[in-house]
């Protein structure tokens, strides 16, 4: 199937919903539409990877382990004695 | 959304067994967004407890099957803006467009110094760690629910009490400024040359 590029959404409209494409927010005929685009536009396909490997780094560092055994026994030891003053009431 | 309605949800099983598993599953979550919110590892754990010992009292109101950590998450900052009293804190007004626009510019810059694969090329964690805090909570909230904990923008302004729109230019300005602590440690290694004037206000503690 070949694409009339006369339909292609234009560029500025495209960057315009960056994030909300990379963030999956958009509805399927959108994304199609901006799919389509970055299939025949290697400046906002790159301006998309780009933006893609930055998001990636903002998950991949951010996203650390959180320990949390010893805070979950202190959870539970005081909602233990919460619960047991609820039934004492 | 949360709240049971008694006509229709029977109220969820009020054993604390019941909540550990059905609540206190989502403690690593709420732990992690107490941190970035809080800074403080000892001031996170607190506010996380608190989180959980508000949500149990609360707890028969929960209607079972409506989303526990999105409702966690709401308890969790209300908290910490009561706590710290700073619901009525000005925040910059934002302009999704103009952040986007910035953002662009980042990548030409990036792009026009054969830079297009800097984020793949350096090591940026101690230069995003550092940006994160230098943000305000009300930016690095978005990110930490939108970027980490994968919520939706809906999901999101729902979690934060706030319109879509606001959630949307936060999480743009909060993104630019990330970008923007990156670009500049890739400029202090000398792997971009600095740039001429770029947006530096709002959203960021001076």
């Amino acid at each position: 199937m070949t694409t009339n590029l006369d339909t292609l959404m234009p560029c500025h409209e495209v960057v315009a919903l960056l994030w909300e494409y990379l963030d999956g927010e958009l509805d399927d005929a959108m994304r199609a539409r901006i799919r389509e685009h970055l299939d025949h536009c290697h400046h906002c396909t790159d301006h998309f990877t780009f933006e893609g490997a930055f998001l990636r780094t903002v998950t991949r560092v951010i996203d650390e382990p959180c320990e949390t055994g010893a805070l979950r026994q202190r959870i539970l030891t005081a909602l233990r004695e919460e619960g047991h003053e609820r039934t004492r009431k | 959304m949360e709240l049971a309605d008694s006509t229709l949800h029977p109220p969820p099983d009020p054993t604390v067994e019941a909540f550990e598993r059905d609540a206190l599953v989502f403690l690593p979550n709420v732990a992690r967004y107490a941190r970035l919110l809080t800074r403080d590892s000892a001031d996170a754990d607190d506010l996380t407890q608190e989180t959980f010992l508000r949500a149990y009292e609360a707890w028969a109101s929960f209607r079972p099957g409506s989303d526990c950590r999105k409702w966690l998450f709401t308890i969790c900052r209300n908290l910490y803006l009561r706590n710290r009293q700073r619901s009525q804190r000005f925040v910059a007004v934002d302009d999704a467009d103009g952040e986007l626009k910035a953002t662009r510019q980042m990548y030409f810059h990036a792009r026009e110094q054969g830079c297009k694969d800097l984020f793949d090329r350096i090591d940026l964690g101690p230069a995003l760690q550092k940006g994160l805090d230098s943000l305000l909570p009300e930016y690095r909230e978005v990110v930490v629910l939108i970027d980490i904990e994968d919520c939706s923008y809906a999901a999101a302004a729902e979690a934060l009490n706030v319109p879509i729109g606001t959630v949307r230019s936060r999480l743009f300005r909060a993104r630019r400024l990330l970008q923007q602590c990156l670009m500049e440690y890739a400029e202090d290694l000398g792997f971009l040359r600095p740039t001429e004037a770029q947006p530096s206000q709002g959203g960021a503690r001076q």
